[in-house]
């Protein structure tokens, strides 16, 4: 096809753009589904900050730990092992032992410090000893449930403003002297914390975001979801 | 001692040696011909027809024979392994299926929670009893085509896929139990006589937190699946 004049030249070009844009929208929807948002506020946002609250202890059962896959096993080198609905428990577990959902440490300056699953992005180990493993944790969205209903941020917002770090002594033993470990949902591989190696990073948000548990996110306000940015989106997994 | 008697001597002295000469020649002599004996034999015309007839009537057909038992394993675990993973694919291709029909149901949920209007939903309502009714039949017998295609499957890997996906019938189910009640609901109306109905958005989270959940276990059983396609795929390379 010769294009001959300047508008065939741009029906060709429009045309080819339409058709890009149709074959993108094809790929995205191959699961099926209209990718709504994540979230537990799906149709009306929370009435109350107690409504965050709960939606923010409940977000924090359902986090997602991804780590180095290589770590529990190491002909995985480069993989991620993902583990869902993450918690911390004693190793050997036993009857009465409740997973953990929180890091609980001490900071340089000596004061006891809980960093709550549902609000950690992810955290990078700066040193060990025998008895306890240094942490670089990054904390977002640092934001409380009241200021989160009152300012009302978008997703870029959020992202880009409430974030701080925290360097973090985790024991590595609980005090009866069995050692931590990160277990998921299906509980069949452990992850002990002294397993970590110095410099290693684990991410609570590596998953694919069409993959993600909508309860994960009590911050996901309306005026957060309606940001296009937003891209923790629920689609039927077909691939 | 005089001349003659040194000469004399030296004489017996030559004698003894050309002596012991003689008897070293005769034994070397007598080894040599002990020697070819031995393998003379084979310097005979008979022997060589024998030889020949062993080499070329025993040896070279069971030489031959063992090549091809070789090549006959060899091709036999290919086809064989050929068969496993096409089975393996089938598998793979209604596992998915099972995971469309998963989609689809996801998606008359959300049709019933999106219309706003209730005389559109009370139109198409007869409409999705019956595509709800469809779906559900097909997904017991895709569930059942799926459960079928496990063994073939290598023996030690059957057992952790059926674990995965008895995780991921629960998710299913509850996905299923959801959308039923939730056209049950938009059927009946509002009902009096519930003590607390639940909201439009515990509804609509509902529906989503099940499909993030069968998204999980979906995940988890097909990268075992494809975890064993890959492996059965890197054995039958080793035999081409």
């Amino acid at each position: 096809m010769r294009a001959r004049n300047f508008s065939d030249t741009l029906n060709i070009v429009a045309i080819s753009v339409m058709l890009c844009a149709v074959v993108r929208l094809a790929v995205a929807d191959v699961g099926g589904g209209m990718g709504y948002p994540a979230t537990p506020w799906r149709i009306e946002g929370p009435e109350s900050v107690l409504d965050l609250e709960k939606a923010k202890a409940l977000a924090a059962t359902y986090q997602t730990l991804s780590v180095p896959a290589k770590l529990v096993d190491e002909e995985r080198e480069g993989d991620l092992l993902e583990l869902q609905r993450v918690g911390l428990v004693p190793t050997p577990f036993r009857e009465g032992d409740i997973p953990i959902h929180e890091l609980v440490g001490k900071s340089s300056s000596g004061e006891t410090v809980a960093l709550s699953f549902s609000q950690i992005e992810s955290f990078t180990v700066i040193s060990k000893n025998e008895k306890t493993i240094t942490m670089s944790v990054t904390v977002w969205p640092e934001i409380s449930p009241e200021e989160l209903l009152q300012k009302q941020p978008t997703y870029k917002q959020l992202y880009a403003d409430y974030r701080r770090n925290v360097v973090v002594d985790l024991s590595l033993k609980y005090a009866d002297g069995r050692p931590q470990v990160f277990t998921g949902e299906w509980g069949e591989t452990i992850l002990p914390l002294d397993k970590l190696p110095v410099g290693v990073k684990c991410g609570f948000y590596e998953e694919h975001p069409h993959m993600v548990h909508p309860l994960r996110f009590w911050w996901a306000i309306p005026s957060v979801t309606n940001d296009e940015n937003y891209p923790f989106r629920l689609i039927p997994k077909m691939r | 001692m005089d001349n003659e008697q040194i000469r004399k001597e030296i004489s017996a002295r030559l004698e003894i040696e050309r002596q012991v000469r003689e008897q070293l020649c005769n034994i070397e002599d007598q080894s040599a011909a002990t020697k070819k004996s031995h393998w003379a034999w084979l310097d005979s015309k008979m022997a060589l027809l024998v030889i020949g007839a062993v080499i070329s009537g025993v040896l070279v057909p069971t030489f031959q024979f063992t090549q091809e038992k070789i090549n006959w394993h060899r091709q036999n675990r290919y086809d064989s392994l050929g068969r496993q993973l096409g089975s393996i694919r089938e598998s793979l291709k209604q596992f998915i299926a099972v995971q469309g029909l998963s989609a689809e149901l996801y998606n008359l949920g959300l049709e019933i929670i999106d219309t706003s209007s209730a005389a559109l939903l009370q139109a198409r309502q007869e409409d999705r009893h019956e595509a709800f009714r469809a779906l559900r039949t097909q997904r017991v017998q895709q569930n059942a085509t799926f459960a079928a295609t496990v063994f073939f499957f290598p023996t030690r890997s059957r057992e952790p896929i059926r674990e995965a996906w008895n995780n991921l019938l629960l998710p299913a189910q509850k996905l299923e139990t959801i959308v039923g009640n939730l056209l049950r609901e938009s059927a009946q109306g509002s009902d009096d006589k519930v003590p607390r109905k639940p909201t439009a958005n515990e509804i609509a989270v509902q529906l989503d937190v099940s499909l993030a959940e069968v998204n999980q276990a979906y995940e988890r059983v097909l990268t075992m699946l494809r975890q064993q396609l890959q492996e059965v795929e890197h054995e039958s390379t080793k035999f081409q």
